[in-house]
């Protein structure tokens, strides 16, 4: 499924990043890249997604998530982290 | 600012020190404990990042500290990550102190292990560690030092502590010693980069670091209300509402000292024997400097409040709230910030721009706000909708301010199409916890920029304003329709004879160039005498040709200081250009189809 489709509160996997090599090498250097971890923070319609990575919280355009392919990540599931 | 390596060092030896980190890490004030407020503001040669230096006493020399701008990486994304880039490259025996955030070491570790690679001599400033401790952790600096081969220390910007610590660290570091740094230099692309951070964050720092850094339950609910999707665009606006509010009452209060301190001192100048003198320093002096300078408040306190909402974070949340809406016109939600700037002042409006990673970006919104309407521009439509519209002048300028709304989205549709696309991505941005800034580093931002913003604007100002009155003043002792001024305006009359313009409106329509509040006073020297401007105005004009006039001072070039600020802030001629030819070519056509409805309506 696509990043946007994940629900808040989900934790998924990073499978792949489709889009241009400089839009993908820069989400790679803030962390973002194939084989990591995020957690949904936020995934409310029109805003951007926000995402939990590492330490760090994320924004990101609609758009953009739209072109990144996740799954639910094995490790943890469902709504967690309400923090 | 001292001259980049053209000044060899004293014997005691004036290094140089770069400062580089992640946007939000405690740069500024560790910057500030460095240097206190030595400090000197420019931009960047070619391009208009800003740049600060300033110095710091160690021992019996000192160190010329240069402020690099925030990066993510060295993997140059924004302008402001390629300026980094490339004075670490220019400069490769300066030391670099590193300022990392010591509550998302994970995430800052990354741009550390990178420059470690590219070879400067680094040190480690630690900060934020206060925050850590509340979370009841810490970090084993010492530990760290050795995982990377460079020194690390701890440092409390806010109150200072460790900075001299620091500034001894940078000294030892510039010494030429063999390098340590040799496992970590392996890590080479990103991925290596974060894997090998997270470990190292793991290692040196007892609790896990994966949760995210939960603030109290304050940020918490902040960022519940700000970030809904409801609810976040109203507290946007509502922030919005009040920058203008305390914008313009405590703008308005100073502007107004000012204001009075100006007609002090024209009345002083009146005094002056010789006539031609007299003039001169009324017309040209006061009359083009004072607008500037009584501007000077409002642009003081907009860049407090912009300062305060960057450093505490609230930046980001007004860019998550207005994306939905700006992706419309292909902007994303940082994008809005300096269009709702533009209705205090353009000027500080366009300088805002620089939030912008994306040149394209910046450009199209700086090519948006010359039609957000300033607050210059209501006297002259107070005048004159209120001497012909009367009851329903406020209706006129209600409508003034939409249509100038409607001229930007205009703009920005075409804008859309005519440039370039580049590899343009939306919204990409961290979003920073919320900090409380320390009112001395936001006093210090404002006060700079409001620097900046006098030198550039001021210096065109008084030259574009002494032209003018040379123009009106000559040949000596003719009158206004005679002067070089007169001509002129008689000459360029016919073109604006569709539009119902008389040369009296053209010459007005001129002197707004420099500045919209000019307008009023011109008309009132051009205006017959005996009466008051505004009885005198039905007599130039009818109220169709008076509409299509509004409708021209809206939609023309704000003002000089605009124009070069935006060839500043731009850097391209070509673009400040376009600028001014499509606001003339817009004002000039709609004024017309304003004009000749009127005429359909009946009006003169």
């Amino acid at each position: 499924m696509s990043l946007t489709d994940a629900r808040s509160g989900d934790t998924v996997l990073v499978e792949r990043v489709d889009l241009s090599s400089a839009a993908a090498i820069r989400l790679g250097e803030l962390g973002l890249m194939p084989g990591e971890e995020l957690r949904v923070l936020r995934n409310q319609r029109p805003c951007p997604l926000v995402l939990g990575l590492g330490s760090a919280q994320l924004m990101l355009g609609r758009d953009i998530g739209d072109s990144i392919s996740v799954r639910s990540s094995p490790l943890r599931k469902g709504p967690r982290q309400r923090a | 600012m001292s001259c980049c390596g053209e000044s060899p060092s004293t014997l005691l030896g004036d290094r140089r020190v770069l400062l580089a980190g992640q946007p939000n890490s405690g740069k500024t004030s560790v910057f500030n404990a460095l240097t206190g407020s030595r400090q000197r503001v420019g931009n960047w040669p070619g391009v208009t990042v800003e740049r600060k230096e300033g110095r710091c006493a160690v021992g019996e020399g000192e160190l010329v500290i240069v402020d690099l701008p925030g990066a993510y990486s060295l993997e140059p994304y924004s302008l402001e990550e390629r300026v980094t880039r490339d004075a670490l490259a220019a400069e490769p025996d300066s030391v670099v102190i590193n300022v990392v955030d010591a509550t998302r070491l994970d995430r800052q570790l990354p741009l550390t292990l990178q420059m470690i690679r590219q070879g400067n001599p680094l040190v480690v400033a630690l900060t934020m560690n206060d925050e850590l401790a509340a979370e009841g952790r810490s970090i084993d600096a010492e530990a760290l030092g050795r995982e990377l081969g460079v020194a690390v220390v701890k440092v409390d910007g806010r109150r200072g502590a460790g900075a001299r610590e620091l500034a001894r660290a940078a000294v030892r570091a510039a010494r030429p010693r063999p390098s340590t740094a040799t496992g970590t230099a392996a890590a080479g692309n990103f991925e290596e980069r974060h894997r090998h951070s997270r470990n190292l964050s793991r290692s040196v720092a007892p609790a896990p670091i994966s949760p995210p850094a939960p603030q109290g339950g304050i940020a918490r609910r902040a960022d519940a209300l700000a970030l809904h999707p409801l609810a976040g665009p109203l507290c946007f606006l509502i922030v919005v509402f009040a920058m203008f509010q305390l914008t313009f009452s405590l703008g308005g209060l100073a502007g107004s000292v000012l204001e009075s301190l100006m007609a002090a001192l024209d009345r002083a100048a009146s005094a002056i024997a010789l006539p031609l003198l007299a003039s001169f320093v009324r017309g040209a002096l006061i009359g083009g400097v004072g607008n500037v300078v009584s501007l000077v408040p409002f642009v003081f306190i907009m860049f407090l409040i912009l300062s305060f909402l960057e450093d505490s974070g609230y930046m980001a949340r007004a860019a998550y709230a207005t994306d939905a809406f700006m992706r419309r016109v292909g902007l994303h939600g940082k994008a809005f910030i300096p269009l709702v700037m533009g209705f205090g002042c353009n000027v500080p409006a366009i300088m805002a721009a620089r939030t912008l990673e994306s040149p394209r970006d910046r450009l199209r919104v700086m090519l948006m706000v010359p039609f957000t309407s300033c607050s210059a521009r209501l006297p002259v439509y107070v005048l004159i909708a209120g001497a012909f519209f009367g009851p329903r002048a406020g209706l006129v300028v209600f409508a003034l301010y939409l249509a100038g709304i409607l001229a930007g989205i205009g703009t920005a549709m075409v804008s859309a199409k005519v440039m370039p696309a580049q590899e343009s991505v939306g919204l990409m941005m961290e979003l920073p916890p919320y900090r409380l800034p320390l009112p001395k580093s936001l006093l210090l931002t404002a006060w700079q920029r409001t620097k900046e913003y006098l030198g550039k604007a001021g210096s065109i100002i008084l030259l574009a304003s002494a032209s003018l009155w040379i123009l009106s003043a000559l040949p000596l002792g003719a009158s206004a329709a005679d002067s070089l001024l007169g001509r002129i305006g008689r000459f360029a009359a016919p073109v604006f004879a569709p539009l119902g313009f008389d040369w009296r409106m053209v010459i007005g329509l001129a002197s707004g160039f420099v500045a919209k509040e000019v307008v009023v006073s011109t008309l009132g020297v051009l205006a017959p005498t005996g009466t008051s401007l505004s009885a005198a105005l039905p007599g130039m004009m009818g109220p169709g040709a008076a509409l299509a006039f509004l409708v021209f001072i809206l939609l023309y070039t704000p003002c000089l200081a605009t124009v070069a600020v935006m060839r500043s802030e731009s850097g391209s001629r070509k673009w400040t250009t376009v600028s001014v030819l499509w606001g003339l070519a817009l004002a000039y056509c709609s004024a017309l189809v304003v004009r000749l409805a009127a005429s359909l309506f009946g009006l003169g």
